[in-house]
Parts: structure tokens; C-alpha cells; sequence
């Protein structure tokens, strides 16, 4: 009967809240809110969960699953047309890629390779982690990884041949 | 080729930091603590149903009982003037009844050592007049007396209860009739007015010889219908 400590939680803030956040930006409008309950929920927790990170990845998806459904219940039009205008990422001068671009890319893919690549590179979930998140194995999870980041240097050669980063 | 063209696509994108700028990590912490705290000294709150209930029960009783109240104070007075009344004209029929077998067989009853008749009940209430009994016919004849039904007593359905008061009424109907039978006098009449004194003991009485009267009075000569 341990909760998690709050050191522990502040370091899992720390690391893991933006990528969640970018996460749960994937289906829903105020990914904050939901990663702000799914730590709430994680620190209510008695016994604290084994894999802390795993289980906040799944709370997440869980929660903005269900926020993104009410909002579309709520006005699809609206909130689709608010969901294109903002990136994903912070936008810095050192950037070799934009983020508006990058965002773009990301929201053309399939939503299972798109879930892959931000979980692998974002959140730093192994591959069983994510097969395991997706309820795919951990082959398929590789696989949908490859093919997206294969389609994402497709479309940023396509679109601006300087900033291709394999010309690098 | 392939893999190094990978691997330096996930740089690039791995540098890119996702945008958090919304998430209050000072507020999250907070509540995070609250959570936590709530998991480890459980609160032992009342269910949502325990205050409403504490509430609706002495509402519901203290209703019913001020139902009851109410209606004891609206039937209370009458079902007991009523009883008082019933015992009243039961006492007289009997009274009457004796008379009556006295007058007609003096030889049975002179035999007969005679029993007073048991004193009525004492009644809390006060001894309304009893007009009806208070006439006599003019030949001497007494009316038969029964006992008018009491409506209160019995099932307390509304329908048993209707059909008690209307059975009551026609009862008193009935006697009102027997009276004006017995108290009108035999000779025809021959004044314009003529109203028995006791007619004036009932309200049908008192109405029935007005009537009668003002049509005597229409058909006098110089009258208004002469």
C-alpha cells in the first residue's frame, strides 16, 4: 500500500509531460487536461503501478481517446478546424525542420505509425512497450515505426529538398 | 544508406521539443498530492444518500401525523354527536314502543311488573333540542321512531360512506313525511293561512305549508290568480 513519491512523480513530470502531452495531442483538443488527470490519477494510486511510465502512456491514450470523442460529439467542425491551425512543437531558431511542416507530416500519417513514431521518439517506450500499448506485437510495432519515418523523409524531400536532413 | 538517412531523421526530429506551454506542473503537483494523500488516509464519507434520507424521514412523519391530526379534528365532534344521538333516539324509540304496546294490549303489559328504563349515557357534549320529539299529534297518536343509521359508523370507504348518508337522508325524508301525516289535522281547512304550529318544527314542514298557504292565499276571491 505506496503511493508514489512525489520526487518520483516530479521526475516523471519532468520527463515524460511534454511528450504525453504531444501524445494525447493526437486525438483530442486540450491534451493538458488529460495528462494533468492522468498524473492526478497516478499519484492516487495504492500500490504504485510497476512501470509508471507504461502506465501513464496508457491513461493517457485511454483519456484522450474518450476527450477527443466528446469534443467531436460536441462540434466536429469547430474543433477540427481549431486542431489544424496550432503546431505540435516549439518553434526555435536551431531547428533544421519546421514545426508547422513537421506537425503536418506527422497528421498525414496513419494513425497507428503516427502513434509509433511519437511514443518511440517522443516518449522513448521501447517497442514492446508500444506493441503492448497498440495490442500489436512488438514486430509490428517495429514495422509501423520504419514505414513512418520511410513516409516522413518521403514527404520532407518532397517539399523542401534543402532542409532533407539525410542530405546532412 | 537507408538506416543512416533514418537515424538522422530521428535526430532531427528528436530535437524538436513538443509543445507543453498549457500544463501547469505547480498546479499538477498539487493536485497529484491531494490524490495521493486521499489514497493513503482515506476519508470515510457519508454515501450521498444518508443526508436526504436523515431529512425526508422526519418530513414524511411529521406529515402523516399532522394528516392524522387534522383529520381526527374534522371527524372527531361529529362522530361523537352523532353517536350521542343515535343513543338518544334509540332510548326514545324504545320508550315509544312501550307506549304504543301499552295502549294497545293494557292487559299483557299490566301483568308484567315494570322495568325503568336504563338511564342514558352520560355524553360529554351538550343536549342539542330535540324538536322532533318534542310534537304530538293532535289524536294523540305517536309516530314509530327507528333509529336513524349512523353514517360515520361501519367501513370507512367513501362509497360505503356515500351510500350510509344517502340511505340516512331518505330515512329522515321518510319520517318527516310520517309527521306531516300525523300532525296535519283531519277538518278541511277553511282559513286562508292555516299553519299548524307543529309544522314549524322542520325545515320541509315550514317550506311544504308556506307553499301550501300562499296557493290558498292566490285562490281567495280578489286574490292575484282569482
Amino acid at each position: 500500500m505506496t503511493v508514489l513519491a512525489p520526487e518520483q512523480l516530479a521526475r516523471l513530470l519532468d520527463r515524460y509531460g511534454a511528450a504525453l502531452v504531444l501524445y494525447a495531442r493526437q486525438w483530442c483538443r486540450n491534451p493538458e487536461d488529460v495528462v494533468q488527470e492522468a498524473f492526478v490519477r497516478l499519484a492516487g494510486q495504492s500500490p504504485a503501478p510497476e512501470n509508471a511510465v507504461a502506465w501513464l502512456y496508457r491513461a493517457v491514450r485511454n483519456g484522450a481517446i474518450s476527450a477527443g470523442r466528446k469534443a467531436r460529439r460536441r462540434s466536429c467542425h469547430e474543433a477540427a478546424a481549431a486542431h489544424r491551425g496550432e503546431p505540435w512543437f516549439e518553434t526555435r531558431d536551431g531547428d533544421a525542420l519546421d514545426a508547422r511542416q513537421v506537425t503536418q507530416a506527422l497528421e498525414s500519417l496513419p494513425p497507428a505509425e503516427r502513434e509509433t513514431i511519437i511514443a518511440r521518439l517522443w516518449g522513448g517506450l521501447s517497442f514492446e512497450e508500444i506493441g503492448l500499448l497498440l495490442g500489436a506485437s512488438t514486430a509490428t510495432a517495429h514495422r509501423w515505426y520504419q514505414n513512418g519515418l520511410a513516409r516522413l523523409r518521403e514527404r520532407f524531400s518532397a517539399s523542401c529538398p534543402q532542409a532533407n536532413p539525410a542530405r546532412k | 544508406m537507408r538506416a543512416e538517412e533514418t537515424q538522422g531523421l530521428e535526430a532531427e526530429l528528436q530535437r524538436l521539443a513538443p509543445r507543453a506551454d498549457l500544463l501547469d506542473g505547480h498546479r499538477l503537483m498539487y493536485l497529484a498530492g491531494r490524490a495521493a494523500a486521499m489514497a493513503e488516509h482515506p476519508v470515510h464519507r457519508s454515501p450521498n444518500w444518508a443526508w436526504p434520507l436523515a431529512f425526508s424521514l422526519p418530513s414524511a412523519l411529521a406529515g402523516m401525523l399532522a394528516a392524522v391530526l387534522l383529520l381526527r379534528t374534522a371527524t372527531g365532534p361529529q362522530v361523537l354527536q352523532s353517536l350521542d344521538e343515535g343513543r338518544r333516539a334509540s332510548a326514545k324509540v324504545s320508550t315509544g314502543q312501550e307506549r304504543l304496546s301499552a295502549q294497545t294490549s293494557p292487559n299483557v303489559s299490566a301483568g308484567t311488573p315494570e322495568v325503568p328504563d336504563p338511564p342514558a349515557p352520560a355524553s360529554p357534549l351538550p343536549k342539542a333540542p330535540d324538536p322532533g320529539m318534542a310534537a304530538t299529534a293532535p289524536d294523540g297518536r305517536q309516530p314509530v321512531e327507528r333509529p336513524l343509521p349512523n353514517p360515520w359508523a361501519g367501513p370507512s370507504s367513501p362509497l360505503a360512506r356515500r351510500a350510509r348518508l344517502l340511505q340516512a337522508a331518505a330515512r329522515a325524508e321518510n319520517l318527516e313525511a310520517e309527521w306531516a301525516r300525523i300532525a296535519a289535522p283531519a277538518e278541511p281547512r277553511t282559513t286562508a293561512f292555516q299553519m299548524h304550529p307543529q309544522a314549524v318544527l322542520t325545515p320541509w314542514a315550514v317550506r311544504s305549508a308556506h307553499t301550501r298557504g300562499l296557493l290558498e292565499l292566490a285562490e281567495l276571491p280578489g286574490g292575484p290568480g282569482s
